[in-house]
């Protein structure tokens, strides 16, 4: 059973919001901007938590930012 | 401190590399400096300069802890992504010394298996070369994961 991939749509839910930079969206979701940053190139995938959480931020469902790619 | 480019993790490892590597270096040079680990055990003078360089390790260490510590009011400067880096260096970390360790025994029962009997000078390598093994290894395991989990490494 393969793993998937997890795509999100951070970078563009920013710009939508007043292209917030990276270090509000970090400080809003209580992560480091590296951490944004990463997310973004997708070289990390979040705990359950920051995710919700980066969601909350964007006031929208964890699956309007997160995608689950088989 | 400006993390504004780097993080917290990124900056302590590269600062830990530069202070262990001094440290090791430093370590290494009075050991095989001055007839070897076979006058090691026995010159007072080697056994202080060794230690020096390990005390200079473990102060240096300290002080870019303190240096890089979390301001208070500061945005946070360490989060879970930082957690995972540790955690999987720590355990990389073990592993090298493990390794390490079983090597230079082997190594030595190897080289000293004609004599049957080790220079007792190589028990400070083993003891104070594990010691700082272990503190290169974590730095460059972190600046590798970090790195790799960074999107761009």
């Amino acid at each position: 059973m393969g793993e998937g991939s997890i795509q999100n749509q951070i970078r563009r839910l920013r710009f939508e919001h007043g292209e917030m930079t990276q270090q509000v969206l970090a400080e809003r979701a209580g992560c480091t901007r590296q951490t944004i940053g990463a997310l973004e190139q997708g070289g990390y995938v979040p705990s359950l938590a920051l995710a919700f959480r980066i969601a909350r931020v964007f006031g929208v469902g964890v699956e309007d930012v997160f995608e689950f790619l088989d | 401190m400006d993390f504004s480019t780097s993080s917290q993790t990124r900056i302590r490892a590269w600062l830990a590399l530069v202070v262990w590597s001094v440290a090791g270096v430093g370590f290494v040079a009075t050991f095989f400096a001055g007839g070897g680990p076979g006058g090691f055990a026995v010159d007072s003078t080697r056994h202080l300069a060794g230690a020096g360089a390990l005390a200079f390790g473990f102060f240096g260490y300290w002080s870019v802890l303190w240096f890089t510590r979390q301001r208070r009011g500061a945005p946070p400067l360490t989060d879970e992504r930082d957690a995972e880096i540790a955690a999987r260096a720590n355990q990389l970390t073990l592993v090298v010394v493990l390794v390490g360790v079983f090597s230079l025994a082997i190594g030595l029962w190897i080289a000293y298996e004609g004599s049957g009997q080790v220079p007792v000078g190589w028990m400070w390598f083993l003891a104070y070369g594990s010691v700082i093994l272990a503190s290169l290894t974590s730095p460059i395991a972190m600046l590798v994961m970090d790195g790799r989990t960074s999107g761009h490494g």
